[in-house]
Order: structure tokens, then sequence, then C-alpha cells
């Protein structure tokens, strides 16, 4: 599961508003490389940093082994869509599975164009996904909470978006453990097909769900109430770890480098290499 | 002149006082408190007794202003706090100098850290980070989290996010601290602990504090006085001596002191006065121990196991997390038809995942779990989820939002039964739970006592092999504890094994038949509860808590075959100078 993770660690250290910017500049170059053959070149450049990141971070990559699944499917599905269906330009067929063809293209040639095209869009979504975890793992709620309110964003707000991060891993725990107790109840049978389990179990469940939610949420907010969460005194953050400004400014400097490079390659490159196509 | 001042004083060192207090929920015809009238002393622990829904955590909301603030409702009468009327200031006004720590700690758990957490309160005010810092920490050296400061909360027990939940009332220094049942989810020595941090806070701080619980176990030993809440009225209010007294003559539901029942039951010659009356085992050893014959010798009377063959056995079971914590070590012991097993352990022992292992809700990394001469794996989950029940700790997890009656009959319809013994076996169900009266009501209107009851009809209904209840006792009042017992009772003489799950030693020492100890993922003990309560270190170690009657034979160096209080009783007469 994809949430904070206290650790004493480099990327732990750098402010949130540095993370944030590397969030967005990475979703900006995600969109401004348009160029098929400099995605393949830039894009893993990117990766490349944030992976670096992620090892500094100590992103426990095992927690998420159900997202790499995820991605390894998509991405097949995505190579395999655009190897078929690419149909700009000048086609280089790589193999040939049969003879269809839609709108003057014979989709059952897989070209090499198409490869390049699907790996390149392969290399856009890679490279949001993976500074997500290296945001999300490394910035407590309370720190964001704090930028948030930092760039004027109500109070209650911020308090909603709180709340909403806290109640994740206790809606997962109550899905749990009423799915569990359906188990027992015989209301969740292995062997029903999925019609059964989707009347008996899935329609139903959401009642007792909401139910336990509900009154933990009156709870979340009488808690919220007694712990001064009105008062108009300017609140003292506090969080997990202590930032530093050396690394947040070590942070910038090293992201900004590699992306003002990648960005004058973007648009300059021609000058210096030969033209993709 | 004199006078005003003399006024001055008394009114400066009066923290609480509530007059004439009515109140009812919007849409409700009966009040939910009436006529509640009381006054709190600086230094002054007062205990509010009740039922459940006799109005504990209403009266509570008044204090710390959520009543009228956040929940609205209609009443009438005085409430001040800190000389202040509660009612004219925002709830932030209040929570400056008051503490609350509210039932359900998982709820009140929104910061990323333990840390971060504890300084949830503090930093709202807008402390000083220095402040802040060394606040927090004594907080959680207080309460024994320090080490956790960076865990997360939502990976905590229960009951250490009970001890979060206080260390972070704790971290405001506040002059008033409202405690919603602190007990019911920490183990016994996390109780003792609680107690003695909270009685140097009073004596040494001049804290106020008002404990609202069933659990009166523990606040006989703090509260200098006790209000009993009865359908929203005080019932009886006064020296907890005096109290207990007259709710034992009087045969009351709720839990009295096990040493003041037994004194009552040996029938003493001579009449005991109010302030003699005794409510801790010293106190009864102390009045009775010149008129027991004692045994120069303890004569250990153990029953001889019976020579059955287990329905479960587990050999050598262990379990991790996914992170590589190790939960449970080496555990063996077997269950038997008819035997009612207590598990106890303390927080984080490691109970509840034995209980998952034990259900195949989890799977044991090393092992055999042996379930009917089959191994658990290979046991068909529909199969094995027809014969054995679970009751959960949090029971509304387990119902579905009907009506009581559609609650049971929803566990048999999966189950394929007949139309008529569908009828029958609710009927025969609801009556052991005694739930009859109220098969209609919807099961999210009952009363957290009457919730677990239910999810315990639910599972009897269907005659299982095993049953399993998850601390049973947590939050629920004594007569419903006894009512389920019964329950249970009735369960095992028809051939059902019953595990209970608890960190309620006198849960355990009255109905177990045998003891597993558990520590830090291990069996530490296991045995006759005699054989278990003897072994006062191994409890000890286990952060548990030598039940009251096991205390008393051991001072009197008296040996007991069991701890009911009907054979404590009977074997003390028998011994009667």
């Amino acid at each position: 599961m994809i949430e904070y993770e206290f650790k004493d660690t480099f990327v732990h250290h750098v402010s949130t508003s540095a993370k944030l910017v590397f969030l967005f500049l990475t979703l900006s170059l995600a969109f401004l490389v348009q160029d098929s053959l400099k995605e393949i070149i830039l894009l893993p450049v990117w990766i490349f940093i944030t992976l670096f990141f992620w090892f500094l971070a100590k992103i426990d990559v095992k927690k998420l082994g159900k997202l790499g699944i995820f991605l390894a499917i998509l991405f097949l599905i995505v190579i395999m869509m655009e190897g078929f269906l690419y149909r700009y330009g000048h086609l280089t067929p790589l193999f040939k599975v049969g003879n269809l063809y839609l709108l003057g293209k014979n989709v059952g040639e897989f070209t090499l164009e198409g490869f390049i095209r699907g790996v390149g869009v392969c290399l856009r979504i890679l490279c949001v996904v993976i500074s997500i975890p290296l945001f999300v793992m490394t910035t407590s709620p309370e720190e964001l909470a704090f930028s948030l309110a930092f760039f004027g964003v109500p109070k209650r707000l911020v308090v909603v978006f709180l709340v909403g991060i806290s109640f994740i891993p206790t809606v997962q725990r109550t899905y749990n453990e009423i799915i569990n107790a359906y188990k027992l109840k015989g209301i969740y049978r292995e062997k029903a097909n999925v019609i059964q389990k989707l009347k008996k179990v899935y329609f139903s469940l959401p009642i007792p769900l909401f139910l336990s939610l509900l009154a933990k949420g009156i709870t979340t907010q009488i808690s919220l109430e007694t712990r001064a969460f009105g008062s108009p005194r300017k609140i003292t953050p506090v969080f997990p770890s202590e930032k530093s400004k050396v690394k947040s400014f070590v942070f910038y400097f090293l992201f900004l480098s590699f992306y003002l490079l990648l960005l004058f390659y973007n648009f300059f490159g021609e000058l210096f290499f030969p033209k993709s196509f | 002149m004199r006078a005003s001042s003399i006024n001055l004083v008394v009114n400066m060192t009066r923290i609480i006082e509530v007059e004439k207090l009515f109140f009812k929920y919007p849409r409700m015809w009966q009040w939910v408190l009436e006529n509640v009238t009381f006054s709190v002393q600086t230094g002054e622990c007062l205990g509010i007794l009740g039922e459940n829904g006799s109005g504990k955590t209403t009266l509570l909301y008044h204090l710390n202003g959520i009543i009228p603030n956040v929940i609205e409702g209609n009443g009438e009468g005085i409430v001040k706090v800190l000389g202040k009327v509660v009612r004219d200031q925002a709830v932030f006004e209040v929570s400056e100098k008051v503490g609350t720590m509210l039932q359900d700690p998982e709820a009140q758990m929104l910061g990323s850290t333990v840390y971060t957490q504890c300084a949830s309160h503090i930093s709202n005010l807008g402390s000083a980070r220095e402040e802040i810092e060394r606040k927090v920490d004594q907080s959680l050296v207080t309460v024994g989290l320090f080490k956790y400061q960076r865990k997360n909360p939502k990976m905590l027990s229960y009951g250490e996010m009970q001890k979060l939940s206080l260390a972070t009332s704790l971290s405001i220094s506040p002059q008033l601290l409202l405690l919603d049942e602190p007990f019911s989810n920490i183990d016994a020595k996390s109780g003792e602990e609680i107690i003695s941090l909270l009685e140097e806070l009073k004596q040494q701080k001049g804290m106020a504090i008002i404990i609202a619980t069933q659990e009166s176990k523990y606040i006989r030993k703090i509260a200098d006085k006790i209000l009993v809440l009865k359908d929203g009225k005080i019932s009886h209010f006064g020296k907890p001596r005096a109290v207990f007294k007259q709710l034992l003559k009087e045969k009351s539901r709720l839990e009295i002191p096990r040493i003041s029942i037994l004194i009552d039951r040996l029938d003493l010659e001579e009449k005991i006065v109010d302030s003699k009356f005794p409510i801790t085992v010293e106190e009864g050893y102390n009045l009775i121990s010149a008129k027991v014959k004692k045994d120069e010798f303890r004569t250990k009377i153990y029953k001889e196991s019976e020579n059955e063959s287990p329905i479960l056995s587990l050999k050598n079971v262990a379990y991790s997390y996914p992170d590589g914590t190790a939960a449970l070590r080496d555990i063996s012991f077997d269950i038997y038809p008819s035997e009612l097993l207590g598990i106890v352990g303390n927080n984080g022992a490691g109970k509840t995942t034995l209980v998952y292992l034990l259900l195949k809700l989890l799977a044991p990394y090393k092992g055999s779990i042996v379930y009917n001469t089959t191994e658990l794996q290979n046991y068909p989950n529909d199969r094995l989820y027809d014969e054995v029940g679970l009751v959960l700790q949090h029971p509304e997890h387990q119902l579905l939002g009907k009506s009581v009656e559609e609650e049971v009959e929803e566990v048999l319809r999966n189950r394929s039964y007949s139309e008529e013994e569908i009828i029958d076996r609710i009927e025969e169900s609801l009556d052991v739970v005694n739930l009859k009266g109220k098969r209609t009501v919807f099961s999210e209107k009952l009363s957290y006592g009457e919730k677990k009851k239910l999810s315990i009809a639910t599972v009897i209904a269907t005659s299982p092999k095993i049953i399993m209840l998850d601390e049973p006792s947590t939050g629920i009042d004594y007569r419903s504890r006894v009512e389920i017992a019964k329950a249970l009772n009735k369960l095992k003489q028809s051939g059902c094994a019953v595990v209970v799950i608890t960190h309620d030693m006198e849960y355990v020492s009255e109905y177990a038949d045998n003891i597993v100890v558990l520590r830090d993922g291990a069996v530490s003990k296991k045995g006759l509860p005699v054989e278990v309560f003897e072994d006062t270190k191994v409890l000890e170690e286990a952060r548990l808590k030598v039940p009251e009657l096991a205390q008393l034979g051991n001072l009197l160096n008296i040996h007991f075959s069991s701890y009911t209080l009907q054979e404590v009783a009977e074997t003390l007469r028998g011994k009667m100078k």
C-alpha cells in the first residue's frame, strides 16, 4: 500500500514544497516531450533520477508489488495495441499474425514505429507513476496539509483531506474484518458463483461498512473538536522529520539541473543530434 | 465581605459544577440525563458508573462542550467547568484546559506517527516548539510509548492506541481530564499503571479526573466519589465503599468488586460498618484472615485431564507479519470438546493473530494446525466456517444492519436449514442471549452489549463445534457479561468447545476450564486456572494480574479448586473457626 512511512533518509528531510515542484516537473516533462525517439532517450533519464531518489528514500519495493504487476499488464496491452494499430508515417513491419485492413492499415502487422510509440507511452506512464510513491511515501499527511494551508487552502478543507487520508487504512481494516465476518457467517461462500457473491456479499457489504465508518467519523469529529481544532491560534506545525534547507537545496539543484538539460535537449536536440522520425 | 471571600476560595477549587441538568437528543421523548447535580473539586477523582446507554458519555460531552456545540439536543440546567458556563464557550476554549479521551481510540488516530499524533492537541494551542517537544516526550514516556514514537499509530494494538490517546490529552497538562472507558481495551498491568499515573497527577498537580466506566475494579482504587447513573438519573452518589455496599444490597447489574461479594456471601456474624466495607483484596483479607483456619501446606487439587481427543490441535505454530516481525512463535496446545479455554495475554501478545490462524484467515509459516483429525489447510473453507464460529471484538462489523431476528435468520438461510428449523433456531438462540424481547429492533439501535449478544446469537444459532470470542467482556456491563457467560456455558454443555481470547483475568478465573498465557507471541504457561494463577511470576511477566479471589487464596495460603465465587465462599465457610 502506498502510504507514508517514517524513515530517517535524505528525501524524508527534503521540504514538501521541493517535492511538490518535483512532482509538477515530472508531469510537465511527461507532457512536453512529444517526439517518439526523444521520449525513449529523455524519459528513461528522468526515470533513472527518480529511481535514484527512491534508493535514497529507502522505498520498500516489495510493498509496491501489486502496482508492478498492474503496470506490467498495462504496458503489455499498450505496446501490443500501438504495435498493431499505429499507422502514421513510414512503417517497418517486425512480424505479422494475419491480414486485416482497418482504415488502410494492416492491423495484423506489428511495426517497429508502433512498438517505439508504445514504449514511449509506457515510459510516460512510468515516469508519472513512480514519482507518486516517492512523494507519498516520504511526505507525511501533516506536512502536506501544512503546505496546502500555506498555499491558502481553507483549514476545514485541509482537515477533511487529513481525515480522508487517515481513514484509508481504517476503511481497509474494517472492510477486511467485515469480509472475514461474512466468511464465518456463511454469507461469503468460496464455491458461490460471481452473481451470488455480488448479490450476497458485495451489494450488502456497504451497509455495515458505512455504519461502522459513520460511527468512526462522528468520533473523529468529536476528537478533533476536543483537541482544540477550532482554535483561532496559529498552529505550531509538528512533522515526523525535521526539514533540512541544505538537503532541500541539493534536491532542488539535482532535479532542476537534469530537468533543464533534458528540456534543452527536447527543444534544441536537433542542433546536435540527428533528427528523429 | 468575609463571607464573599470564603465563597471565592470555594469556587476557585471547584472545577466542575453541574446543576439540575436535563438533556435529550433530537426526536427523543425521554430524557437521557435527568436532574443531574454534582460537583468536583481540584485534585478529586469522580468515577461515573452505569450500564450501557445509561448516559455516561452524554454527561462527559456536557463537560467538554461537545454538547451543545457539536451535538445538539434539548436541555436545561447549568454546567460550569473551571468557573465558566460551558454552553457560553466554544469547544476549543474548553479544550485548552480540559483533556478528553474517547472510547474508540482508532477513530482518534489521525497522525502519521505516534509522535505527531501525541502532539496533535498541544500544537493546535500554538505552544512553542520546544515546549511541545518536551511535553510530548514526557507524555509518551509516561504511558510507555516513547519507543514507538516513529511508528504509525494505526499499527498499534487497541490498548496501545488507548494509551496514546491518554498521552495526547496529558500533553496539554490539563486541569481536568475526562476519560471515557479508558480501561476497556488494555491489559491489567497497563490499567494499574494508568491508575498510578492518574493518582500522581491528581495528588501532585491537583488535576481533577472524571472516569466514565463499567469497570469498578480500577476506579475503586482511585475514585474519591462514585456517581452511578441509571437511565440518565443519579441513583447513587458518594464514597466508593458506601456506593458499592448499597449496590451489593440492591443486587445491582453493575460490577461490584468480587471481594465485596465474597465477604457478603460469607455471612460474617459481625455487622460491617460502611467505613470498613472491604473493596480491595487486602481489606477483605484483613477482615477474614483471623477468622479462617489456614492450611499448613497448600493442598493442590488439580483436576485430572480427561482422556479425550482434541478437536483442534496446534503444534509448533509460528506466524510473522508481512514486514517480517514475528507475531507468534512455537505455539502448541490442544482444544477439547466441551472445554472453555481462555487465551490470555497483554496488549500486542498475539491473541487476535492466533484466532485468525485458527480460522484459516491467516496461514502459519511454520507448524501444523489439525482440526477434526484433518490438517486445517486441507479442510474446505465453507465447511470450516459452518462448524467454527467467531465473535469479533467489534460486534458492529459482524452485523448487517437488519432487525435482530433477521440478523440470525440471514445466517441460517445461508446454511440451507428448513423453514421450521430456522424458526426454532432463531427462537432458541435469542432466548440464550436474552434478546427475545428485541427481535424487531434494528441492530444499529442496540447498545454495545446487546450488539455483542446478538453477534453471539448469530454464531450459536448454527450449533458450531467451536466458538471463539475475541474480548467478549470488553465494553459491556457486568450483567451482560454474566448473561453471555451463561450462554457460553449452555453451549459448552452441548459439546461445543469455547475459546475466549481476553485480557480480563476475572472473567477467565470464573469461567475458564483451562488457560493459555501468551507473552510476546509465545505460550508462557498453560494449565488449569489454579495452576496458572499460582504462578504469579509468569503472570507478572505477561503483564497480567492475578484475579482477586486467587490473590486472596495466595494471601490466606488456601488452595481453591476453582475461582468461582460459589466455590471460594464454600471453601472459606468450611474453614471458618
